[in-house]
């Protein structure tokens, strides 16, 4: 890691961030509380740390899902995650003033997952599903969606009882 | 220096694209099928054929497949019994596969190809859903071969003395595997479960191979004590059965199920399982077992977990029976042999040490006060191979040979021994007397004389090369025929042994019926010989009135599927009645006998 | 809304975009004044069938993600994974990896030449490249058994060897494919109508590449010199001479252009990596499948495609063998949202198949 980078973590700890050694190499996890969420993203962005891969939420099963900010430095060469831990009826500041991308990162978390943005007009609107199936798809990618038990009631099973054996 | 790609020199103009128009005088590209052949890739994945001979059903395909593709489905022609199959067989549904070929890759036998035809057209969408069968076996595309399949072919090789340090004395010869050994052979099973069938005590050997691998040994062990109270026994000495009936054996090495076993069992906490195998309540009811041998002592495990009150006689001075008295120390050390029993023994089973049923206590009192009798004597009589000069002194039987040495007596052994016989007794006979000759004159001559060639052999094949390590010479297809002189011997001791090459072992029909070329023979010098043909029964214990009311099968004890002989409240058992004759069937007889007197005694 | 808009739809089916979607134009003549990308066609719930399914049933569904080019979904999943489990791959297999990760690269920018022609009516030019992509599939069906989709890059290397002749047919594939190079350049990238219609429309600077996060042609065609393959240093490309291609106009011309130097670019990386292919194993078999429980951990890997950055995340909780959560990051989600709603106001409507092909949209990588 280089100076600039040793010196962004130094200052980051001094505003009570700590950073982890995150997974793979190159990569730092700095996990931040809401609160201080748009603080952190905005120093950051103001650093270097100006290109957003992906926004990435997880659902944790006990009523709360993390979202990791995937954010890279092309000076440094170094990427962080900055995660933090939001409850499922909690929401988010929106990053939409920083990259306008981030609109539609956002309308997908909220239509899998059910987190929502303040400050984003469209966070709510539909984005990849349909929305037209016999039982309703309500943040489908949350661990207690039960996929099997949808394909099963809208589709149904084919039945080879004529053919087998 | 730059490469050449990264100018571009950049043009505008009108008049070049209508050069494209040569294209019109050349030969077009397209291949105009079915008219022209295409050339198919010979690993092109497309629709499935299963050579259905050499199919075992064990279902490994449909665990990998992603979508769920391949269903086994049970085939009522196939046989239900055969060990190493299962009478199953995959159909597949192309509705749902993605032509993936892990099946391919993942299966054992290598019966499951893909060949090169991907053209199928049907007005029933039922059609594809079918049984691939031999057809379009000649126009296979991707196959798999153990080096480039999913399951790992080769074995985790266990660590054996070097022969010169081993047959000084009686020391055990492999320690069995460590920690990172039994984690690495552990990781290959692949929970099929077709060497489930070809145990005799139908173990559970997949779920058990999985606790072994994720380190949990009580787990393991518990699962083992539900068909086998003897595993630390097994798992050093068992026939392994279930090795030769692995999956992964058909094209590389068979999982090495006896030595995983033996390391869970040592590595187990026995004092943590006691409290489950207590049993919850006192039936009240008494069993009398004679034998505490592996079959008297897993159905005395069963008896007590269920609740009987259960008193087992032996007469040696210490239990196990054959597994103690006739395999010897270098292959199962007692502490083994302890450890399984203490358990019993700390469960409430009662073993009567030193007591001979018949001598010591009369057979009689056994069937009026108890209420009922489990006859797991064993096979305590060597057998006779009939030649001429049999009782001459210096001829041993291997049963009355290794019991001896077993029991710490003294055993003078000869300079040049001659062992008859090519099982497994033999090939302990004749081990046993390397190092007893390496002791006492320092030197091995031991020869094993047998009548099957080295194929045919019954031992097992890494018993035989342990004992040509140490020095041990086998001659195969010798023997001598009936009414020749086999032993010769002078002076009233025995002196050599002549041999006449067998010509043929079976006949035509299968049968055991050696010839001989009885005009050659060749003479042997030996000053002992142990005979390691077989052995009998010795049923001198139970009074003639008792066993004139006992149907009989040849000489055995004819048996329900309670394992009830003829005679009320007197069951049997074990090697005097099974047909394998090893430990792990007579295990095997003890649990079942157990639940059939479960059965008779609270009806 | 102004009463003389009217609502358009390109899509879902059009012979200018790589995959299905829709595009919603509201437009004031001949001028789009807003678009509303809608997606979603080919939402075939991939993340949530991964977390179903153990790891070595994953390989099979995962290369049906990308359509155009399936490679870099198996190499990305089959990185994520040795890194979290610390596998090492044989260096044959990196090579090989390498080779097959370019030959992906060829044959996806054969496509989206296909795609741009169909957008422009050039449909001569959309012919030959299919058929020439043809060649190359048939390279892959020689190596891995299929054409599309290949399966063949699993956690611990490549699932087979390079069959005997191999090395030979690619020589002649790629000879052919450099004497193609000039028919294209003459019917194509010298057509006037081509340079016309792209030359100087949708420009691309410096401000939006960071607004927008671009990476891949787009930003190589404005002239900035980042490649994933040089940043990330990943299997066989630091043993590989090649240079990183950059133009200076960022318009819809330049990126074309991008990629048809690229091709040329892929054709020497793959004979630099025939020549030092060293021999060896081509697979360490990864650990049983029935029993393997990857340790707690996450892992973001990267690689380049020929449209950006492509990453995958994954993440496992160390009790199951099953992935806890896979995200996966395509570079359309970038150029296919945000930018386009953009860089089309104001635009006539006949810049849309430009802007579909030029940036490389592809839906399948937005829906999974």
């Amino acid at each position: 890691m280089s100076e600039k980078g040793i010196d962004l973590i130094k200052w980051l700890a001094s505003q009570g961030i700590q950073a982890q050694d995150g997974p793979s190499k190159g990569i730092i996890s700095l996990n931040v509380p809401r609160e201080q969420f748009i603080f952190v993203i905005q120093s950051l962005h103001r650093e270097g740390f100006d290109y957003l891969a992906t926004i990435t939420c997880v659902d944790l099963q006990n009523q709360h899902c993390e979202l990791i900010y995937n954010v890279y430095s092309f000076d440094l060469n170094m990427r962080l995650f900055v995660r933090v831990v939001v409850g499922y009826e909690e929401k988010m500041p929106t990053v939409l003033h920083l990259w306008p991308n981030a609109r539609f990162y956002e309308r997908e978390i909220y239509e899998m997952f059910g987190i929502g943005f303040t400050g984003n007009p469209d966070y709510a609107k539909p984005f990849i599903l349909e929305g037209n199936d016999p039982i309703e798809v309500k943040f489908p990618m949350r661990k207690s969606f039960d996929s099997i038990e949808f394909s099963q009631t809208n589709y149904g099973d084919r039945d080879y009882g004529s053919k087998k054996s | 220096m730059a490469k050449k790609y990264t100018e571009y020199k950049q043009k505008k103009s009108l008049i070049e694209p209508l050069l494209a128009i040569k294209n019109l005088f050349q030969k077009p590209i397209t291949v105009k099928i079915p008219a022209e052949k295409r050339e198919v890739s010979p690993r092109y994945r497309g629709f499935h054929t299963n050579d259905l001979e050499t199919c075992i059903g064990c279902g490994n395909c449909s665990e990998i497949c992603p979508t769920s593709a391949i269903t086994m489905v049970h085939d009522p022609s196939l046989p239900d019994d055969e060990p190493g199959r299962k009478p199953q067989r995959p159909w597949m549904d192309y509705g749902r596969c993605c032509f993936c070929a892990l099946c391919v890759d993942v299966c054992p036998s290598g019966s499951l190809s893909m060949t090169k035809d991907f053209v199928w057209t049907s007005y029933n969408a039922d059609d594809f859903y079918f049984m691939p069968d031999n057809k379009g076996i000649d126009n296979k595309g991707w196959q798999s071969d153990p080096e480039t399949s999913i399951f790992h072919h080769e074995a985790v090789p266990v660590d054996i003395l070097p022969s010169d340090e081993r047959k000084k004395d009686f020391v055990v010869v492999t320690q069995g595997y460590d920690r990172e050994k039994a984690l690495a052979e552990s990781m290959r099973c692949m929970e099929c479960d077709v060497c489930r069938l070809a145990c005799p005590a139908q173990m559970k050997i997949g779920d058990y191979i999985r606790e072994i691998y994720f380190e949990r040994y009580d787990d393991a062990v518990r699962i083992m004590l539900e068909d086998n109270p003897l595993s630390g026994v097994c798992g050093t000495i068992c026939t392994h059965r279930c090795q030769d009936n692995c999956a992964i054996s058909l094209r590389g090495d068979s999982l090495s199920i006896m030595y995983l076993k033996g390391y869970a069992v040592k590595q187990a906490d026995y004092n943590k399982l006691l409290d489950e195998l207590k049993p919850e309540q006192e039936l009240g009811k008494k069993i009398a077992i004679i034998g505490a041998g592996p079959s008297g002592l897993s159905c005395a495990f069963y008896l007590r977990k269920a609740g009987f009150s259960v008193d087992i006689y032996e007469k040696n001075a210490e239990p196990g029976g054959m597994v103690r008295y006739g395999i010897p120390s270098y292959r199962l050390p007692n502490d083994i042999i302890g450890k399984d029993v203490k358990l019993m023994q700390e469960m409430g089973v009662n073993i009567k040490l030193g007591v001979e049923v018949g001598k010591d206590i009369e057979f009689e009192k056994l069937t009026s006060e108890y209420d009922a009798v489990y006859i797991a004597c064993g096979l305590q009589k060597g057998m006779k191979t009939g030649i001429a000069n049999e009782d001459a002194e210096g001829v041993w039987q291997a049963v009355d040979f290794l019991g001896q040495i077993r029991r710490g007596e003294d055993m003078k052994v000869g300079k040049k021994i001659i062992v008859i016989g090519g099982g497994n007794v033999a090939m302990d006979a004749a081990r046993s007397a390397v190092r007893l000759q390496m002791k006492q004159h320092g030197n091995v001559d031991v020869s094993v004389i047998c009548l099957e060639d080295f194929e045919t052999m019954p031992a097992f094949k890494e018993e035989i090369e342990e004992a040509m390590e140490e020095g041990v010479k086998i001659l195969p297809c010798v023997g001598v025929p009936r009414g020749k002189e086999g032993v010769l011997v002078r002076d009233g001791k025995v002196s050599g042994f002549r041999g006449y090459p067998v010509k043929a072992l079976r006949d035509a029909q299968g049968r055991f019926n050696p010839q001989f070329d009885e005009n050659a023979h060749t003479d042997f010098e030996a000053d002992m010989i142990i005979e390691a043909v077989g052995q009998g029964p010795d049923f001198s214990f139970v009074p003639e009135s008792i066993q004139e009311k006992m149907e009989k099968v040849a000489w055995r004890f004819k048996v329900d599927e309670n394992y009830m002989t003829s005679v009320k409240g007197v069951f049997a058992g074990g090697d005097i009645w099974n047909a394998r004759r090893d430990a792990i069937s007579a295990i095997a007889d003890g649990k079942k006998a157990a639940e059939g007197i479960a059965r008779v005694i609270l009806s | 809304m102004d009463q003389k808009r009217v609502e358009l739809f390109i899509g879902p089916n059009h012979p200018g975009a790589a995959g299905n979607s829709c595009m919603h134009l509201w437009m004031e003549g001949d001028i789009i004044k807003h678009v509303e990308p809608e997606y979603g066609y080919l939402h075939r719930a991939f993340e949530k069938l991964m977390e179903h399914r153990n790891l070595m049933q994953n390989v099979s569904i995962i290369p049906r993600i990308c359509v155009p080019e399936p490679d870099i979904n198996e190499e990305v999943y089959a990185r994520c994974i040795e890194d979290i489990c610390s596998i090492e791959v044989p260096e044959r297999a990196k090579y090989i990896r390498t080779m097959v990760l370019e030959l992906a690269r060829m044959a996806a920018t054969f496509l989206n030449l296909g795609f741009m022609c169909g957008g422009l009516g050039i449909y001569t030019v959309m012919q030959w490249a299919f058929a020439d992509r043809d060649f190359i599939l048939d390279l892959f069906e020689w190596l891995t058994g299929g054409r599309v989709y290949h399966i063949f890059i699993i956690p611990g290397g490549v699932r087979r060897d390079l069959p005997s002749g191999f090395k030979a047919r690619v020589e002649e594939v790629l000879k052919y494919i450099e004497a193609r190079l000039l028919e294209y350049d003459r019917t194509f990238y010298h057509n006037s109508f081509f340079v016309f219609r792209t030359k100087g429309h949708l420009i691309v600077g410096e401000e939006e590449i960071k607004r927008y996060c671009l990476t891949g042609p787009a930003v190589r065609a404005a002239g900035f010199a980042i490649d994933m393959r040089k940043l990330h240093q990943y299997e066989a490309y630091p043993d590989i001479d090649f240079d990183v291609v950059t133009l200076k106009d960022g318009d819809a011309y330049s990126r074309m252009l991008i990629k048809r130097m690229e091709i040329e670019q892929s054709i020497d990386i793959i004979r630099q990596v025939l020549a030092k292919m060293p021999e060896g194993k081509v697979l360490n078999k990864p650990i049983n499948y029935k029993k393997w429980i990857p340790p707690k951990g996450e892992s973001y890997q990267v690689v380049e495609s020929t449209n950006g950055e492509y990453g995958y995340y994954m993440r496992f909780n160390g009790e199951s063998g099953n992935p806890y959560r896979v995200h996966v990051r395509g570079p359309s989600y970038t150029t296919g949202t945000a930018l386009m709603q953009e860089l089309m106001k104001d635009k006539p409507i006949e810049d849309m198949p430009i802007y579909l092909s030029s940036f490389g949209v592809c839906p399948p990588e937005i829906d999974r």
